[in-house]
Parts: structure tokens; C-alpha cells; sequence
């Protein structure tokens, strides 16, 4: 523990030579898919143009609304106990979106020109361009609401204090943009109603979207509570108890919109009347989901809250969590393009994988470096208490 | 560490694992599997709501094989007059679901039981080894159908005797009579309703179709072998395998059904405005299968069921419709019409419209009014018309045409002009019904040169059809036109040249289109 | 056409925000360019030459066939439209004695209402007056929403490109049809299952087909409104289904299917700084309240916080007294 979190650590850890030879390969990977195309590094065909990596772009920002589900709670609602973890929370959620920035530009056929829809000629009656804008802004918004974690680290106070205060200006827009893009990123799917498989299709996926992004964003929160509680435990101002208490209570939150998304998936499959679908093998593997990593997350968080156990909170988080990542490589893959034969299906290519680990462990590392360097756990000594 | 990065280690083991299940698709069933016409399919009666388990395909061939020595009476009842009933011998008849699948398994799997060891060495007992899932199966049952030809012979074998098989039932003695001249179909009494005829029991009012047929057939084939008189099959596959029943004797001639009917008829209803159709009942007798190709149940005459303004018994179908309506085939047009679909009438016809031309009306209703209408006159109306033979070759009749306007990737194409009207006129000739209908051989002619002005020179096709199509005429170019034609009549005919080479040699130099 | 009849709207990229959906309810419909053409596949006529799959091949300069037109080998697999081959003929059905067997050509269908345009968010496509609808490649950024979208997998796209990929897909040979000329596919068609001409023409001619030859058609023509309509009608001696195309699709443009949702987001926007600056105003009110009432707890404050419960009416905290 003290290695991983330790002020002055070795080059050669183990973490280090680990997360270091996890880079190194997937950059040889990276250079392949830009110096070979992504006919070498994707299974990609004409029949599934959107893979592994666009399933992960809709999980990275699923599970990054961790920053606009905390920030809305303490400054919006004047849930002011829960102001340790904002800035955990926006930390990852900032970098959910980094590696969302960073697989689309994998993905895209020409990301040099990324900034075409903005400034050579948008098309705003695509899904995808209200996406782009608001996760641009979003993006922004979320890299100033952190300013003040670096401008202590640096030492800036007078530019620390303008941007505190915008913090609920910040908020509220970002909240805004986030409600947009993440049921806009649901909207994606609206377009296939043929490709998509009926029990996972639905003119209210922008719904399911936007409720799951939010228990994603709570349960993400505590994941990262917990994992920073293990780890940089003396770089928290946040005792073990009041950690405990903040967990059980964001448990309840993730219960509470479980139990919305589960409902509205419930009514969803009543009003398509889809019910006949659940005999099938797609069926039973929708079961699985909406059983296995809706109902049961939100029963375990409720009987956690009430019972007070935090552990089991924490335990629920991970099922949730992965819930969301089954829900969207569902829609995105494992639902999409139901009808076809079995052999035209796509199945991802090895390094599509790796790249997604890359990314993965590149978000891991960079989380580590600042919350090892930066006031995001604790107050800055010089700062205490003057948020 | 691994236990510290928990969260993110299960996220990444877990998106592994969630690619393993391919989502399955509908099963493919690649071969059909060949169904042994013997089988029956045994199942809840119908409205008893769903079984739980697939419905067993009972080999009935298999078991009429291994108990031959016991006889038909180890499952069915066997009443007087050692007459083999379709009811199953069990203690009473079920009632429900539950009933029914209880008495299945007492009656089946008890004589399983019993038997395995003395008879049956392989009498499954096993639920999955009788309830078996499976793909639809071509089933190499057909339905028996007495056709003219059969009927006749068991006319020969029962000499005359009608009565054997044909009988009605008296409301008044509540018997079953018979009344010679008044013969039916069987199905006239006993429906073929699929519910009914589903029932394995009779419903104590009439029995179905199939029962009726089973009984009668069966029993009567039986006595007859035993009696050593020459009898038909009475084991499944006899009556009911496709290829068993293309090995059924047939009379050549079939002999006439004697039931005074017409020769020669006017077809007329006294209400229509239109004259009278001259009708050869003699030759259509030959041209169907069996009466009940037109006359459904009954002999009786169409205007019976369908006067003129229809009636309940002929579901209110016009005596105009029962013999105009295009799409049943059991009306004038609607079999005229399915002939077109043959072979040698593809060819031509399946390219032309099926729309009823000008002159269509004449060629049944030929007489200006009533006023001819006298029955000398039908054999002169119905006489086959007199063709006369095709011309010598000509400019107006050549012999062949050389296809060369197009060539550019391919070779000229020899097109054989006589031989082709030849072998049409061939075939019309062969044909009574082609004969009457195409009146005269410049008919025929316009199978290909269609749209020429009547009584005027035949055209060439690039008359018409120039280098370039017209789409607002939808007016193919001569190529289009060319292939459109050949290739169309050929794939119709099944003739063997539908390849580009089978008709022009591909140039050796290839040029870009 | 909902792309063009809603126009893409133009301006900065903030602006577009707040219109970017349609005015959804509408009593107006745009039935189309008027005199736009088409293309109509009769089935029945083809004969599976694979010529138009040849002739397209050298028109597009793409990689010669292979296999070459009249291999009757490739029928043994359904194939897709590639990179290499923006039209192909599949067999549905093999020869049945006299039936002859049962070819469809699939390509881009160019709808009237494109899901493609509708969906690119640098309008890369567009939907010409003549018909076909182009792509625009000095635009495209590569994301392969169309390809995704196309509900008829008629798109491809070029993975073994690092550099300039592009969306490739037929283009119903725009450049012929603004010389005059035919598309190269019905240009070559031996029995002209392929016909060229203006869409009203068309559907008419197969109307008129349909009429007069009931026995070797359904009644049906796929493209007149599946989806809005295409550009490309099929006419089929067969089932749709067995021909590879999902029957009963619905006559709603898929565009359609995005722009109600897309039309709340300006709304969203419209309502959100109200609604959140209640909210907050609310919190902080109920904050100062509660703040009000531990502070009356407190001892040795009495008078200050008569003063403060009296300016909010809270009347209730001010007869509370300290223990």
C-alpha cells in the first residue's frame, strides 16, 4: 500500500513496470491502427461500422457521470456533506471523458479533422453533433471546475478564487450538458430500429441512457472513494466513519434511480409489448441484465442503506458498475445486428481489446499522478476550509 | 495491487467474458428431415389448451409390423363384423388435458413396459426418447385421393355395386340407405374440417373424413385379403406414401362414370344476356382427374349451388362467378387460366398479359344470340378448327434471322425463325384447348410478335424496339428486348440455352461496355 | 426529406444548438423534388449476368470483378456491398425446372429522405434534385454514423485506408446522369431489369407491369414508401423476405425517428437556468432557515436572532428557548 501510494517512490515498482509495459505495448497497437489503417486493428466491417470502441466510448462517459451527479448534489441540492468526494469525482469523471476523447480518435477514419463539425460545417440534425458539442463544452467545463485543484498545487490564489466562483455556474451548465449528450448518446440507436434487438430498442433509450448514466455516476463515485480510502488513506482529510456514512448515503441515491431505470425498462418491454421476446435466448441474456445487474443492484443498495453497510454499498457499486458497461456493449454489440447470420456478426479483434486496457490503465495512472501531487483527496494546508 | 485496482481488474475480466455468448440466432434447419408416411402425429385434441412436452410422431407402420401377429385389436377396438374402429381400446375415453395425457401414457407405455422384454426390445419408455423436438419434416405422406382412374377400378372389382362404398343417412330411419344415381363424395357427409377431422374419436354424430375413409377403405381392403379376393393396401405407407402411390395400376382409357351426363351441352342461363356456351362434358371428363375437379362434392349440375344470383349452399357465389372467377381453379377461366402455367405454355404466355382481349368472349360464347343455339350445332361449334400448315419459307416467313445489330461483345447470334414456329405450332396442335383458343396460327404468332397490328405483316422487333429504350413507354432497346424474349421463353420452357455462349460466341477481344 | 425540407441550419456551432431539431408537427409534407430520377429493379427480368456488377466496376474504376461476370460460383453466399464492389447481385432462389432462379442487384437504395445525411454531423451527404444522394469526402471525419445507420448495409467503408478513408457506396452514377447519360447498370443490362428514369415514370411503368402481368408479380413495390421511399423500386415474382428484404417496414422516414428528440435539447436549454436557479435558490433558503434555527439554539444570541427570524416570518425559532 504504502508503495502505490508512497510520496517517494521507486521507478522500478512493480505499478509501475506493470501499468509501464501495459502502455508501451498498446502504443506499439495504437501506432498500428494509425500507420496501418483500422482494417488491421479492428474487425470493423461494412455490415458493423461501430465496434468495441464505440461500445467503450458509451461507457467511459456512462460511468464518468460521476462529476455531474456529485457537483449537481453538493451545489445545487445543498448536500454539502458529500464536498470530499467532488473533487475525486470530477477528477474521474474528467478523465472518463479524456479517454473518451482519446478512443475516438482511434475510432474515427480522419481525427486530424475532428474540428470540422465545429468550424467547417456542422450538421445539426445529426445525434452525433449535439454529442459533440456538449461533450466539447462539457469537457471545457470540467477541466475549469479542476483549475483550483491545480491552481493550489500551484500556488495561484487570486485566479483559485474566480474560478471558485463560478463553481454553481459550472455546475449548472455542466448538469445541462450533461443531461443532453448523455441521453443524446442513447439517441444514437434511435436511427436502427431494425438493427437493434426489439427488447433493447426503444423510442425512450435516451432515457434509459441518461437514468443509467446516473447510477453509474454514483456508484463510480463510491468505487473511487473506496479505492482512494485504501490507498492514499493518509492523504484523506475524510475519516473512515464519516467515508462510511457518505457511502451508505450515496447508496440510497443509486438505489433510487436504479429502481426509476428499472421501472422504466419494465414499462418499456410492457409497451412495445415485447414480453413474447423473453423466451428467447436474446431474451434470457436481457434477464440477465435487467435481473442480474438492475433489480438485483438496486435491492442489494437498499437493503445496504437500510442496514447501514457500506461494504455491501461498495460491493453493489461494482455490480452496478458493470451493469452499465453490460448495458451499453449490449446495445452497442452484442444486441446490434441481431438478424444477421451468425458468421457476418462481429466479434472484436484482439487489439481493439488492448487498446481499450490501454486506455483503461492510462486513466488509472494519470488518476494516481495528480491525487498523489494535487489537493484532490485532502484541503491544501494553505487553503483549509475556505472553499 | 490487484486487490486494490479490484474494480477496474473485474471490469476488464468481466467485458471478457461478456463477448463469449454470441446472442443465438433462429435455428437452421439445413436438411430436411424425410417424414415416414406412416407417421402420425399424436397430440392433445384441439381446444385442450398446450401440451407440455413436443407431440410424439407415432411410427404407426413400425407397430402394425411388430404386433401383426396380436392384430389391429392390441390398440384399436375391433367392433362386428371383426370391423377395425380408429377409437383405441383404452379403458374410457379422456376427457381433459390431464385425462389425455394419462390415458397416452397407461396405454403406450404399458404395453412398452410389458413388452419390452418378451417383443419389443427397443419400445423407447423414456420420456425424450417419444417426445422428441424437432424441425419441421417433409413428410413423404400425401393425401390418397380417388382419382377417375382408381375409381374405376373398384367400380370393376365391386361389379357395379355401388352400394359398397356409397350410402346416406336417412333422418327418418336413422339407417344408412342408399339410393343408386344419387352418389356422392364422401366428403359431401363427412368433412374434412380440420378440427373434425383431427378427432380421433368419432363425435358420435358423424364420423370425419378421415375416420369415414379409414373404416371404409381399411376394413374393406382387410376382409377382401382375407377373403383371397384381389384388395388393396390397408397399411399406411399402401395408401398415403408419395411414391407408393405413383405405382397405382392405371386404366387406359378410363371408362366412363356412367351417371347420364351430357356429351355435348349448352351451357346457358336463361337469365343472361349473353349466348349460350357450346360445352364439350365428354372431353373435360378426360382433361380432369376426377369429377370433383369441377363438381365438388356432388354431381349436381353448377346453376344447382350457384344460380344466378347465388345462394347459401354456394356460399353466394354467382353462377357468372362460379364460372368466370379468375382466381378459383375449379371455374372455366380460373382452369383455362392454370393451364398457362404449364411448360409449353410459359413460354409465351408468361410473358404476355393475362388480361382478357377484345375478341376473348367469342371463343366460348361464339353465337351472335340465342337464335343458333340447337343441339346439331354443338358437334359442328365444338368441331376442332382446321389449322392450315405453315408456309414455306419466305421474306415474310424466314427461315432464320442473323441477331447482328448489337454485337459487340458477343458474336452475332443464327436465330432459328422456322424452327421455333415449328415447334410452337407443335405444341398447339397437340393441345384441344391451345387449338380452340388460338383460333389460327397467326395467334401463336403474336407469343413473340405482340402488339402487331391484327391482319397487318408481321414486324420486326426493331420495329418497335430501337438502340434506345423509352422508359415513359416502358419500351425496352433491342437488346433488352432480344434477351427479355429469349431468355425469358427459354427459362419458362426449361430450355436448355439460358447461357450467353449457348446463343452467341463471346468475341475474342473483350470491349470495354 | 427531412434534411433538406428542415435545412440544415446554418451558423456558428453554439447557435445551432438551440434550433437544431425540427418544429415537429407540422401539417406541410415535401413529397420530393419534383422530376427526380430513379432506378427500377424488376427481378423477374434478371437473369443474373452480374454485368451491372462489371459495368459498375469499370465506371467507378474500381478493381476488376472478380470473379468475372457469368461466374455463377459466387451465388453459392450471399454477398455484401464492399470497397470494391458498390453493387451485387445475390441468388434467393435456385432453378426450379421451368422457375427460373431469383436474383436481386442491392446497392444504395439513395433514399428520398437519407438516414446517411440525416446523421452526419458535417453533412457530408446530400440529397441532389436529381436524385442520388452524394458524398462529399473532402468532409468526412471518418465516424461511420451512415455506414451504421443505413438500414440497408449498402455502405462501405474504406478500414484498410490510414490516411484519406472514405465512405464508398454507389452513386447511382451522378456524373453520367448530369451528361445525359444513363446509370452504367441500366446502360448494360441485357434484359432491362434495370430501368433509368423519373421516379413518377417508374412507379407508373410498374404499376402498369403489375396490372397487366398479376400472375408474375407481387403486389407490391419495395422503395415507393418503405422508409420515406428510395430512389430505387424492386419489383419481385417472390416474397420481399425471400429476397432478402425485411418485410413491412415502416413508411416513416428514419430521419423522423431522431428529430423529435433532438428538437427537446434547445428546449432543455430554454428551461434549464430557470429551473436550476430555483432549485439553488431553494437549497440556499432552506440552508440560511436551518442556519437560522441553530443559530437561535445557541445561547447569548437571543436578540440577533429575533432581528434575523423576524425578517423571514420564521416565528416558530424565536420561541424556542436555550437550554
Amino acid at each position: 500500500m504504502n508503495e502505490l501510494a508512497g510520496g517517494k517512490e521507486r521507478l522500478l515498482s512493480p505499478f509501475n513496470l506493470l501499468t509501464g509495459a501495459i502502455l508501451l505495448f498498446g502504443g506499439i497497437i495504437i501506432a498500428i491502427r494509425f500507420g496501418i489503417g483500422l482494417a488491421y486493428s479492428t474487425n470493423l466491417s461494412h455490415q458493423t461500422a461501430w465496434g468495441l470502441w464505440t461500445g467503450f466510448k458509451l461507457v467511459f462517459v456512462a460511468l464518468a457521470a460521476s462529476g455531474y451527479t456529485l457537483t449537481t448534489a453538493v451545489y445545487i441540492f445543498g448536500m454539502h456533506e458529500y464536498h470530499p468526494l467532488v473533487r475525486p469525482a470530477v477528477l474521474s469523471g474528467f478523465l472518463g471523458y479524456t479517454l473518451f476523447v482519446l478512443i475516438l480518435l482511434f475510432d474515427l477514419g480522419r481525427p486530424w479533422r475532428i474540428y470540422f463539425p465545429f468550424l467547417v460545417q456542422p450538421g445539426a440534425t445529426s445525434a452525433l453533433f449535439e454529442i459533440a458539442l456538449c461533450v466539447a463544452l462539457y469537457y471545457t467545463t470540467q477541466f475549469l471546475e479542476l483549475t483550483p485543484i491545480g491552481f493550489e498545487w500551484l500556488g495561484w490564489r487570486r485566479l483559485r478564487k474566480i474560478m471558485l466562483g463560478a463553481t454553481v455556474g459550472f455546475t449548472a451548465f455542466g448538469l445541462l450538458l450533461s443531461m443532453l449528450h448523455q441521453s443524446t448518446l442513447g439517441a444514437l440507436f434511435l436511427t436502427v430500429p431494425d438493427k437493434v434487438h426489439p427488447l433493447w430498442y426503444s423510442p425512450y433509450i435516451p432515457l434509459h441512457f441518461f437514468l443509467s448514466s446516473a447510477v453509474g455516476g454514483i456508484s463510480m463515485t463510491v468505487i473511487i472513494a473506496w479505492l482512494c480510502h485504501r490507498i492514499f488513506i493518509h492523504k484523506m482529510d475524510l475519516s473512515r466513519e464519516k467515508l462510511d456514512a457518505l457511502t451508505v448515503g450515496l447508496g440510497k441515491g443509486a438505489a433510487i434511480a436504479l429502481a426509476i431505470y428499472f421501472a422504466v425498462k419494465v414499462v418499456d418491454v410492457a409497451l412495445a409489448n415485447n414480453w413474447h421476446y423473453l423466451s428467447t435466448l436474446e431474451g434470457l441474456w436481457y434477464l440477465v441484465e435487467i435481473l442480474g445487474f438492475v433489480l438485483l443492484p438496486c435491492l442489494l443498495y437498499s437493503v445496504a442503506h437500510r442496514e447501514r453497510k457500506p461494504k455491501l454499498v461498495r460491493l453493489t457499486a461494482v455490480l452496478a458498475v458493470l451493469g452499465i458497461v453490460l448495458n451499453r456493449l449490449n446495445i452497442s454489440i452484442i444486441a446490434f445486428n441481431w438478424k444477421l447470420p451468425a458468421q457476418e456478426r462481429y466479434v472484436p479483434h484482439w487489439m481493439e481489446i488492448v487498446v481499450v486496457v490501454t486506455l483503461v490503465t492510462l486513466g488509472v495512472v494519470v488518476f494516481r499522478w495528480v491525487v498523489k501531487r494535487m489537493p484532490v483527496l485532502h484541503d491544501h494546508p494553505d487553503f483549509k476550509s475556505s472553499h | 495491487m490487484g486487490v486494490k485496482h479490484s474494480s477496474w481488474v473485474i471490469l476488464a475480466a468481466g467485458l471478457a467474458g461478456w463477448f463469449a455468448p454470441a446472442c443465438g440466432s433462429e435455428e437452421n434447419v439445413s436438411s430436411l428431415r424425410v417424414l415416414d408416411a406412416s407417421v402420425v402425429l399424436l397430440e392433445l385434441p384441439s381446444g385442450m389448451g398446450r401440451a407440455e412436452r413436443p407431440a410424439v410422431e407415432f411410427k404407426h407402420g413400425l407397430h402394425t409390423k411388430a404386433l401383426e401377429h396380436l392384430g389391429c385389436k392390441t390398440c384399436h377396438v375391433v367392433g362386428d363384423k371383426q370391423i377395425v374402429r380408429a377409437e383405441l381400446n383404452w379403458p374410457e375415453v379422456p376427457k381433459d388435458s390431464r385425462d389425455w395425457m394419462d390415458a397416452y401414457h397407461a396405454f403406450c407405455l404399458g404395453c412398452h413396459q410389458e413388452k419390452t422384454e418378451a417383443l419389443l426390445a427397443e419400445a423407447p419408455i423414456d420420456c425424450g426418447l417419444c417426445h422428441i423436438k424437432r424441425g419441421a419434416g417433409l413428410s413423404g405422406r400425401a393425401p390418397m385421393r380417388m382419382s377417375a382412374s382408381l375409381h374405376a377400378r373398384h367400380i370393376k372389382a365391386e361389379k357395379d355395386r355401388c352400394e359398397s362404398c356409397h350410402h346416406f343417412y336417412d333422418e327418418k330411419s336413422k339407417k344408412l340407405m342408399t339410393q343408386p344415381g344419387t352418389e356422392s363424395n364422401c366428403s359431401h357427409c363427412h368433412h374434412k374440417d380440420h378440427r373434425q377431422g383431427r378427432d380421433i374419436i368419432s363425435n358420435g354424430k358423424q364420423l370425419s373424413y378421415r375416420e369415414a375413409a379409414h373404416l371404409g377403405c381399411v376394413n374393406c381392403h382387410i376382409r377382401r385379403s382375407n377373403e383371397g379376393k384381389e384388395s388393396g393396401p390397408w397399411l399406411c405407407d399402401g395408401c398415403h406414401d408419395r411414391d407408393e402411390q405413383t405405382k397405382f395400376a392405371t386404366l387406359d382409357p378410363v371408362p366412363r362414370l356412367q351417371r347420364d351426363q351430357p356429351d355435348l351441352i349448352w351451357l346457358d342461363a336463361s337469365t343472361s344476356k349473353i349466348s349460350p356456351v357450346p360445352f364439350d362434358h365428354k372431353s373435360h371428363e378426360t382433361f380432369t382427374a376426377a369429377c370433383s375437379d369441377c363438381h365438388h362434392n356432388t354431381l349436381e349440375a353448377c346453376s344447382t349451388c350457384h344460380p344466378t344470383r347465388g345462394d347459401k349452399r354456394g356460399e353466394g357465389i354467382t353462377l357468372e362467378q362460379a364460372y368466370h372467377q379468375v382466381r378459383s381453379r375449379m371455374s372455366c377461366v380460373g382452369c383455362h387460366n392454370e393451364q398457362l402455367e404449364k411448360r409449353v405454355c410459359a413460354g409465351c404466355h408468361g410473358m404476355l398479359s393475362r388480361e382478357p382481349g377484345r375478341d376473348a368472349c367469342k371463343i366460348c360464347h361464339p353465337l351472335a344470340d340465342d337464335s343458333g343455339k340447337m343441339q346439331d350445332d354443338l358437334k359442328k361449334i365444338l368441331a376442332p378448327p382446321a389449322w392450315p400448315a405453315l408456309p414455306n419459307p419466305s421474306d415474310d416467313f424466314p427461315d432464320k434471322i442473323g441477331i447482328d445489330k448489337i454485337s459487340d461483345q458477343y458474336a452475332a447470334a443464327d436465330f432459328p425463325h422456322r424452327r421455333i414456329v415449328l415447334a410452337l405450332d407443335r405444341i398447339v396442335r397437340e393441345n384441344k384447348l391451345a387449338m380452340r383458343f388460338h383460333l389460327d396460327n397467326e395467334t401463336m404468332c403474336a407469343g413473340c410478335h405482340h402488339h402487331n397490328p391484327k391482319e397487318a405483316r408481321f414486324l420486326a422487333c426493331s420495329a418497335c424496339h430501337s438502340e434506345k429504350s423509352h422508359p415513359v413507354k416502358d419500351l425496352p432497346n433491342l437488346t433488352q428486348a432480344y434477351h427479355r424474349q429469349c431468355i425469358g421463353c427459354h427459362q419458362r420452357m426449361d430450355h436448355p440455352a439460358q447461357e450467353c455462349e449457348d446463343c452467341h460466341k463471346i468475341k475474342s477481344k473483350e470491349v470495354s461496355p | 426529406m427531412s434534411v433538406t425540407r428542415r435545412g440544415f441550419i446554418k451558423g456558428a456551432a453554439v447557435g445551432v444548438l438551440a434550433c437544431s431539431g425540427a418544429k415537429a408537427g407540422t401539417t406541410k409534407h415535401f413529397p420530393g423534388y419534383p422530376g427526380r430520377t430513379g432506378l427500377l429493379h424488376d427481378t423477374t427480368l434478371c437473369v443474373g449476368c452480374r454485368s451491372c456488377e462489371q459495368a459498375c466496376n469499370q465506371v467507378n474504376e474500381l478493381d476488376p470483378l472478380m470473379p468475372p461476370a457469368g461466374d455463377h460460383t459466387v451465388f453459392s453466399t450471399e454477398r455484401a456491398v464492399t470497397e470494391n464492389l458498390y453493387t451485387v447481385v445475390n441468388r434467393y432462389q435456385e432453378k426450379q425446372g421451368n422457375q427460373p432462379a431469383v436474383f436481386r442487384k442491392h446497392q444504395c437504395m439513395h433514399c428520398n429522405e437519407p438516414c446517411c445525411a440525416s446523421v452526419c454531423f458535417v453533412k457530408a451527404f446530400e440529397k441532389t434534385p436529381e436524385g442520388p444522394v452524394l458524398y462529399k469526402p473532402e468532409l468526412c471525419v471518418g465516424c461511420r454514423y451512415c455506414v451504421f445507420a443505413c438500414p440497408y448495409y449498402a455502405l462501405a467503408y474504406e478500414y484498410d485506408d490510414p490516411l484519406t478513408p472514405k465512405v464508398v457506396r454507389c452513386t447511382m452514377c451522378y456524373p453520367r446522369i448530369k451528361k445525359g447519360l444513363q446509370p452504367a447498370c441500366a446502360d448494360i443490362c441485357p434484359t432491362g431489369a434495370i430501368l433509368f428514369g423519373k421516379r413518377v415514370d417508374l412507379i407508373k411503368i410498374a404499376r402498369e407491369r403489375m396490372r397487366k402481368f398479376p400472375h408474375r408479380y407481387i403486389d407490391h413495390i419495395f422503395g415507393e414508401h418503405e422508409y420515406g421511399g428510395t430512389s430505387w423500386l424492386t419489383l419481385a415474382g417472390v416474397s420481399f423476405k425471400k429476397l432478402g428484404i425485411p418485410d413491412g417496414l415502416t413508411h416513416e422516414p428514419l430521419p423522423n425517428l431522431t428529430t423529435g428528440f433532438l428538437s427537446l435539447a434547445p428546449l432543455v436549454a430554454a428551461i434549464f437556468p430557470g429551473l436550476l436557479a430555483g432549485i439553488y435558490a431553494f437549497t440556499k433558503r432552506k440552508e440560511k432557515l436551518s442556519e437560522t434555527e441553530r443559530r437561535t439554539l445557541s445561547a447569548g444570541e437571543r436578540t440577533e436572532v429575533k432581528s434575523s427570524s423576524h425578517k423571514h416570518g420564521n416565528v416558530e425559532g424565536g420561541k424556542e428557548d436555550t437550554p
